[in-house]
């Protein structure tokens, strides 16, 4: 299931995947795999990107 | 045995570089990311199942007696094989080109260096006088051909999913 949340809180914040791969030190591939629904993250990685987008996991994480 | 004795002494020098250069803290080593990391965990897999199973038909072909090539040229052509099976599962997975650019270029690089030193050592085979048959047993001709051709196509396959990755990153 595609992350809707995620794709528009990064849009909210005019960051480009890469922009946010690079500051939560992954590839864009990854973010980009997170935000179609292709691959769930850690909870280490979801604490860091809900820290770099200023939200918090039930904002971005929880259905 | 060995025809130049400068041959064992080259090789530990060879390996002592390596290990140097290995665990050096100076050069820059790939990073990957907790998917990437997963994906290629799921090719290693893949690659070391082909090799067991690779090496399991050799025996059974050498208990058979049917020896299609001297045992080192199989167990090279296996492990050239499961390496390439791992860099291209590793490839399309997104999970071969880490977060560190220029470590990148140089695995492309890689590619190529070494297609090109394989492809070397075959035309001089074959100049030589050498075939890929030699008393009904593959000749080590095979294992260059073999490596180059496995390495031009990552290298190509590389260098397109590189392109790719990078419009996408631009998008």
């Amino acid at each position: 299931m595609k992350n809707l949340k995620l794709k528009s809180a990064r849009a909210a914040l005019d960051l480009s995947q890469q922009q946010l791969a690079d500051k939560v030190g992954v590839s864009r591939q990854t973010i980009n795999a997170i935000e179609k629904g292709d691959y769930n993250p850690t909870i280490k990685l979801c604490v860091a990107i809900c820290r770099t987008l200023g939200k918090t996991l039930d904002e971005l994480f929880w259905e | 045995m060995l025809e130049n004795p400068l041959v064992p002494a080259i090789i530990i020098i060879a390996v002592f570089v390596l290990v140097v250069i290995v665990r050096s803290k100076k050069v820059r080593k790939a990073q990957y990311d907790e998917r990437q990391l997963l994906a290629r965990n799921t090719a290693f897999r893949y690659s070391f199942f082909f090799l067991l199973f690779y090496c399991f038909v050799c025996a059974v072909l050498q208990l058979c007696n049917v020896i299609w090539a001297p045992i080192s040229i199989q167990m090279f052509l296996g492990i050239i094989l499961s390496f390439a099976i791992f860099i291209a599962l590793c490839i399309i997975k997104d999970a071969y080109f880490s977060t560190s650019k220029k470590y990148n270029t140089n695995a492309v690089i890689f590619f190529f260096a070494y297609g090109v030193v394989n492809s070397v050592y075959l035309v001089h085979g074959l100049v030589n006088g050498k075939t890929f048959l030699e008393n009904g047993q593959f000749s080590e001709l095979v294992l260059y051909a073999v490596a180059a051709v496995c390495l031009f196509v990552l290298g190509i396959f590389s260098v397109i999913k590189y392109t790719l990755e990078n419009r996408g990153a631009e998008k």
